[in-house]
């Protein structure tokens, strides 16, 4: 498509977000796959329509504040890009378009508040447990909290579960075939650690070494995503030091983690760490793709025959192109019966801090990705990504409706499945306390 | 009555600017369809005949409105190639423009479509008096508003036709007819609706009342039996496979209406598997030599002459006599109108027709108009 | 016309606000379709859901005399929903209703908002598809489909939108409403249906189409081949079309979309192929052997370099989603192309895609070919730079030429995008005055005020007094 985006006034990102405006020739073949064109029916809440204005707004044609609005509801899933035939990298736009304008527009007082609660609490660990105890506290005083940070409130767990600190190195069981660190991410090791865990007992079963760096941090995909940049380089650049050289990959067990890590070289374009911010991103790689590329023990047969829903974490199927990784290793399991969700590729609503953002739409999005959940008739979902596991697990368990269908990550279900205790985690017939369902925690696999 | 019959287009032309009032016709196989305007000058376009382009590795022939269709066919089977639409009539000397003016298909139009799936390109003299070009020669054509299609049962009254392009299919190198033996109308219809379902090809699939099905399908001599065969097994009712000569013979006598008694007029009713037991109720009462065509999509029924024509029931359908002696003046129209159409249609013929010229579209569609609006 | 604080007055006691799009940033949005040549920003947008605010909305823009165009995807490539300055655009994408499925009468009733492969999909547990399918099938609407006789690949064998559709139920310009055709494949009057397809708006919008299904084939064949000219597919396909096969498609694709294609998709083709052929064959069970050995013969008499056949439906799909994308994946390799849209006699074929070669060369710009080669529909793909000067001129006027040729070879200058704005200056270069003449008269009779998709289809005055080689068609045009 012809423009005149003013490249060498916009900084380092002006090529890039040029360059993929450039490459949209307005065909419409994102349409039918977002998920905001689909509940919204108009033209400016679609790819199609954002890149048109996000380039308007760059020619300065239109006033940033008045697409504000559009581009603040896209999901950011990216579902656009796997649909795209001309090949137009929508996030190499949207995301230095957001950092761009995140100081024209204004946004209503409550949003940046919001904006400015989640940001400070969710990258770190300890302010988010205090966080999620007072929000606990604070859910019976939900009539009186201003509509714009209900969401928060409504997202915060009943408990929180306590978990032993994670050594800074485990050992390979048997003959030693890698050796890796792991990203242990941050909401992930609060809200869910068996995540963390569970991974390192998966990787070290099948004889790889796993380090555990001290110092991590948040990777800053939660502030990039949204156009904090500061505050993303922030994170990421505790991060870039973070790694020791001597491991063969850097894994990642968060889509949006995951995403976000290989995004580092745009986010640094033009910054002095650009080099090493590129050098990082090529070291990480998803936990399913380091294991299925290693090539894993066959786990051994499930006591009963289960059906297993896989979803697609937009950040890992759509950002990533992950999407034959996981099936495969959940298909290794002999008994498991793998099922596809209808519209499997629609996002469930969780993007990040959408849920929180855009509450309305989060909820037909996780009211959809649940409804098509109950229709396999699975017994349990299997996904890759903290974020979505959080809202699934909230909209399954919404109204009590039905049987309650536990949601595990994938690594989680590898390693019940080594330990023989998958079937276990099903609810007995009658629970009906669906989202308390929590995976027991791993047997520690032994060293030596 | 005052009749020319021009064998060149450009006194085609002159007749209808010379003339305040224009009927046309071709071979008047379809009588009943020629309009009676008393003092109106009739053209014959009978003379105006010839194949005007025919290159059979392009699938596409021009030829001249009055070309008979045997001409036709004649040539198109030299090259293995046929009219997919299976038009009546070619032995009584029907013409190519008549056959389009009446939007006259056969049984066998059921597989790929009907005239209106096949013309492709039109020229026509309207009520001023031009010379309209529509469409084009190419199968492919989106340019301009589709006239050659609305030309498709115009009955002369939005234009006189004068020469017209089809697209036209290989002639398929074998047939084969199954008979099927249903309990019933009620059986036949079920039995329709599921074979309609089914990926089997059928170029055609008639019903004889009351239960017998007839089906065609067509393709390689080699596996054509084993096709038939699973497709009447398909039906799960008694059936039975016929082919070679007595196969061509059947359905050749129903392109001349042979299962009609003399002297009778030959009635066109469109139809839909929802309404034909109905339908079929109220003829099997008046013993009216009937049959439906195309799944159930058309009806041809046999009304006698000395039988008053309004006794005609037709279970709130409508139709249209299509063939027997003329008319003298009357609507050739059974039954309700089409009034939802009604200003749609006036305004085309006003556009075309301005000055009347040609005969109306349906009597009073002017009062029917403004009862609609 | 009527001031615009009357027809938003109007327009809110038709739609909610948040359905009456004003806003500078949200008109804009609506700005162009796929040929994004051509950017007009509309007056309004009306995002309607129901066919009552369809006739309201059309009834009101009649009153005060206001342009307006229909909207479906917005995936036109001939600028058939581009806006008009100071017109209201009506957007149906929320009137996406399958009204009714019936197998029995194999009959689908839906709103124009429906997306051409949702009705297949609606379809399919019956064993019922809709055959009608453009490349953009995923997205484009039955409606667009309408205005424009959509085609797509397998119409060679099953026919255009037209031929599939069985009646339909429309607000003319003027605002009545008016019911054409039925249900049934047989009728006694004109074929005012047939007339209504591929009207380009200009009649009015229609609400409620009927449409017909076909039975899903039982068995295919599909096979790619490679060759090392253009011409020698082109020969194939004469050859396949002599011997008497009817193939359900016939595709061909030239170097450039070839490369573009295995970009986008990663669809695999015969390596140092300058041209691939894609046949299908869909026959009952029984029968598809013998046509498949008759295909098998033609291809290796014709020299083909290399031949993938597809042995499971995911190839199947795979070479579909090669050639289906091949236009949008264009993209990858220059900034901006203009999709055409000629029809030659299948004949000329090779003729005329040497005269294309040449052509590009004299005005230095590579051009794409993909094409329906069954029924000699061309899809040449001319790619330029806008940012380079003169470099849209260059490519407007080599379409222009291409144009000429097809004319001149007795073609026409659209076999299924429509003549929108992109072609309407060469309407009357294929066309005689009184042909143009006559369809104007019909334009004039259903739409009086000519306010339904106005600046479409018929050439300005100033193009019809500007001579034979095609200007830039005005963006601010009134007849």
């Amino acid at each position: 498509m012809q423009h005149r985006i003013p490249i060498e006034e916009l900084g380092a990102h002006g090529r890039a977000m040029a360059d993929a405006a450039a490459m949209c020739v307005h065909c419409g073949f994102c349409l039918p796959t977002c998920p905001t064109y689909q509940v919204l029916g108009e033209e400016m809440d679609s790819p199609r329509g954002r890149i048109y204005l996000m380039k308007g707004v760059l020619e300065g044609e239109l006033d940033a504040r008045a697409v504000a609005a559009h581009v603040d509801r896209c999901l950011g899933c990216l579902a656009c890009e796997s649909a795209c035939p001309s090949g137009v990298p929508y996030h190499r736009l949207l995301l230095p378009y957001r950092a761009a304008t995140a100081d024209k527009v204004r946004h209503p007082f409550l949003a940046r508040a919001r904006r400015r609660l989640a940001l400070s609490t969710l990258p770190y660990r300890r302010r988010f447990r205090i966080a999620v105890r007072a929000g606990r506290l604070t859910r019976r005083l939900r009539p009186v909290v201003p509509a714009a940070l209900r969401p928060m409130l409504d997202l915060v767990p009943d408990r929180l579960p306590t978990a032993e600190p994670i050594p800074e190195t485990i050992p390979a069981v048997g003959a030693r075939r890698a050796r890796v660190a792991l990203l242990i991410g941050c909401v992930q090791e609060v809200l869910e650690p068996e995540i963390n865990r569970a991974t390192i007992d998966v990787l070290t079963r099948n004889g790889v070494e796993v380090v555990v760096p001290g110092g991590q941090g948040c990777c800053g995909a939660l502030g990039w995503h949204v156009g904090e940049i500061d505050d993303a380089r922030m994170h990421a650049r505790r991060l870039l030091s973070a790694f020791p050289r001597d491991v063969d990959a850097i894994i990642v067990n968060a889509a949006g983690c995951g995403s976000g890590i290989k995004d580092y070289p745009l986010m640094f374009a033009g910054q002095p760490e650009e080099a090493a911010a590129r050098e990082l991103a090529e070291r990480a790689v998803d936990v399913s793709v380091f294991l299925d590329r290693l090539g894993i023990l066959p786990p051994p047969p499930l006591e009963a025959p289960l059906r297993v829903a896989y979803h697609d974490a937009c950040h890992l199927c759509h950002a990533q192109q992950v999407r034959s990784e996981p099936r495969r290793l959940l298909r290794a399991i002999p008994g498991l019966e793998l099922v596809e969700l209808d519209d499997g590729e629609r996002c469930c609503g969780s993007a990040g801090t959408y849920n929180i953002d855009q509450p309305e739409i989060a909820g037909e999005l996780g009211r959809m990705k649940a409804d098509a959940v109950r229709r396999t008739g699975a017994d349990l979902v299997a996904l890759g990504n903290i974020g979505c596991m959080v809202q699934i697990r909230a909209h399954l368990g919404a109204n009590g409706k039905g049987r309650p269908i536990p949601v595990l990550h994938t690594v989680q279900v590898l390693s019940l499945a080594y330990a023989g205790r998958l079937t276990s985690v099903l609810p007995p017939r009658g629970d009906a306390d669906g989202d308390r369902c929590r995976a027991p925690s791993p047997v520690p696999a032994r060293a030596g | 009555m005052t009749t020319v019959s021009p064998d060149r287009i450009e006194d085609v032309v002159a007749a209808v600017r010379e003339h305040s009032r224009v009927v046309a016709h071709g071979a008047r196989t379809k009588a009943p369809l020629v309009a009676e305007e008393p003092g109106a000058l009739y053209i014959d376009t009978t003379r105006l005949r010839g194949v005007v382009e025919y290159d059979p590795g392009e699938f596409t022939f021009t030829a001249l409105a009055g070309t008979p269709l045997s001409e036709i066919q004649a040539l198109l089977a030299e090259n293995g190639q046929h009219l997919p639409f299976d038009p009546p009539l070619a032995c009584a000397g029907a013409t190519l423009g008549g056959t389009v003016a009446a939007a006259i298909n056969g049984s066998g139009r059921l597989r790929f479509g009907g005239v209106r799936d096949f013309v492709i390109g039109v020229r026509f003299v309207d009520g001023t008096g031009k010379l309209v070009r529509g469409g084009g020669k190419v199968v492919k054509n989106a340019a301009g508003f589709d006239l050659p299609k609305l030309m498709v049962g115009s009955l002369g009254r939005l234009g006189v036709l004068i020469e017209l392009s089809f697209k036209v299919f290989p002639a398929p190198p074998a047939w084969r007819t199954i008979r099927v033996k249903c309990a019933g109308v009620e059986d036949a219809v079920t039995v329709m609706a599921e074979l309609g379902r089914r990926p089997f090809d059928l170029e055609a699939l008639d019903l004889e009342p009351p239960g017998t099905l007839v089906l065609r399908v067509s393709g390689d001599e080699a596996m054509l039996d084993v096709h038939a065969a699973r497709v009447g097994a398909a039906t799960g009712r008694p059936f039975e496979v016929v082919a070679g000569a007595d196969e061509e013979g059947y359905w050749q006598g129903l392109r001349d209406f042979a299962w009609a008694p003399q002297e009778c007029w030959i009635a066109k009713v469109p139809l839909t598997l929802r309404r034909l037991p109905e339908l079929e109720r109220v003829l099997a009462a008046r013993d009216i030599a009937r049959r439906y065509a195309v799944a159930g999509n058309v009806a041809w029924l046999a009304w006698p002459v000395e039988r008053p024509r309004t006794e005609l029931d037709l279970a709130g359908l409508s139709g249209l006599f299509v063939r027997g002696p003329a008319l003298d003046g009357a609507s050739p129209w059974i039954g309700p109108t089409n009034v939802g159409a009604a200003i749609f249609a006036r305004r085309v013929k006003d556009a075309l027709d301005p000055d009347g010229r040609f005969p109306p579209l349906v009597p009073d569609v002017r009062a029917v108009s403004a009862a609609a609006s | 016309m009527a001031p615009i604080n009357e027809l938003i007055r109007g327009l809110r006691a038709i739609v909610p606000e948040r359905r009456l799009l004003l806003g500078r940033a949200q008109l804009a949005a609506y700005e162009s379709d796929a040929l994004t040549a051509f950017a007009v920003s509309p007056t309004a947008v009306v995002l309607a859901e129901s066919a009552d605010e369809v006739i309201r909305t059309v009834r009101l823009c009649h009153d005060l005399g206001v342009p307006f165009v229909p909207r479906g995807s917005g995936t036109s490539l001939s600028g058939g929903s581009l806006p008009i300055e100071g017109g209201v655009i009506i957007a149906l994408n929320r009137l996406n209703r399958i009204l009714e499925l019936d197998p029995d009468r194999r009959i689908a009733v839906v709103e124009p908002g429906v997306i051409n492969l949702h009705v297949s999909r609606a379809a399919a547990p019956y064993g019922l598809h809709y055959a009608p399918d453009p490349s953009s099938q995923q997205v484009c609407t039955i409606g667009g489909n309408i205005g424009f006789n959509s085609g797509g690949a397998h119409c060679l064998k099953y026919g255009m939108t037209a031929n599939h559709v069985l009646g339909l139920k429309a607000v003319l310009a003027t605002g009545e409403v008016v019911e054409l055709g039925g249900d049934s494949l047989e009728t006694i009057e004109p074929d005012w249906t047939g007339l209504f397809v591929g009207s380009e708006g200009l009649f009015g919008i229609a609400l409620e189409i009927t449409l017909r299904l076909l039975p899903i084939a039982e068995s295919s064949y599909t096979i790619l081949a490679g060759y090392d000219t253009v011409e020698a597919a082109g020969e194939a396909v004469a050859r396949i079309v002599a011997a008497g096969l009817l193939p359900a498609a016939m595709e061909i694709m030239d170097a450039i979309a070839i490369e573009a294609a295995t970009a986008a998709v990663h669809a695999e083709y015969p390596p140092g192929a300058e041209a691939v052929l894609i046949v299908e064959l869909e026959a009952p069970r029984d029968l598809l052997e013998a046509e498949r050995r008759r295909l098998d013969d033609l291809i290796r008499e014709s020299g083909a370099i290399g031949v993938h056949t597809a042995t499971s439906p995911e190839e199947r799909a795979a070479i579909w989603r090669g050639r289906k994308s091949a236009f949008s994946a264009v993209g990858r390799l220059s900034p901006d192309y203009l999709v055409q849209d000629g029809v030659v006699p299948r004949s000329r074929l090779g003729y005329a895609l040497r005269r294309i070669v040449e052509l590009s060369r004299e005005y230095g710009l590579r051009v794409a070919n993909v094409f329906h080669a069954g029924d000699g529909n061309l899809h040449p793909l001319i790619l330029y730079d806008g940012q380079r000067e003169g470099e849209f001129e260059r490519a407007e006027a080599l379409a222009g030429r291409i144009l000429d040729l097809c004319i001149e070879l007795g073609g026409s200058i659209t076999g299924e995008h429509g003549v929108g704005v992109e072609k309407r200056a060469f309407l009357p270069r294929m066309f005689a005055p009184d042909d143009v003449d006559a369809f104007h008269r019909i334009r004039l009779a259903m739409d009086p005020k000519q306010i339904a998709n106005r600046g479409k289809m018929f050439p300005s005055l100033r193009e019809l007094g500007a001579g034979s080689v095609a200007e830039h068609p005005p963006m601010v045009e009134a007849l």
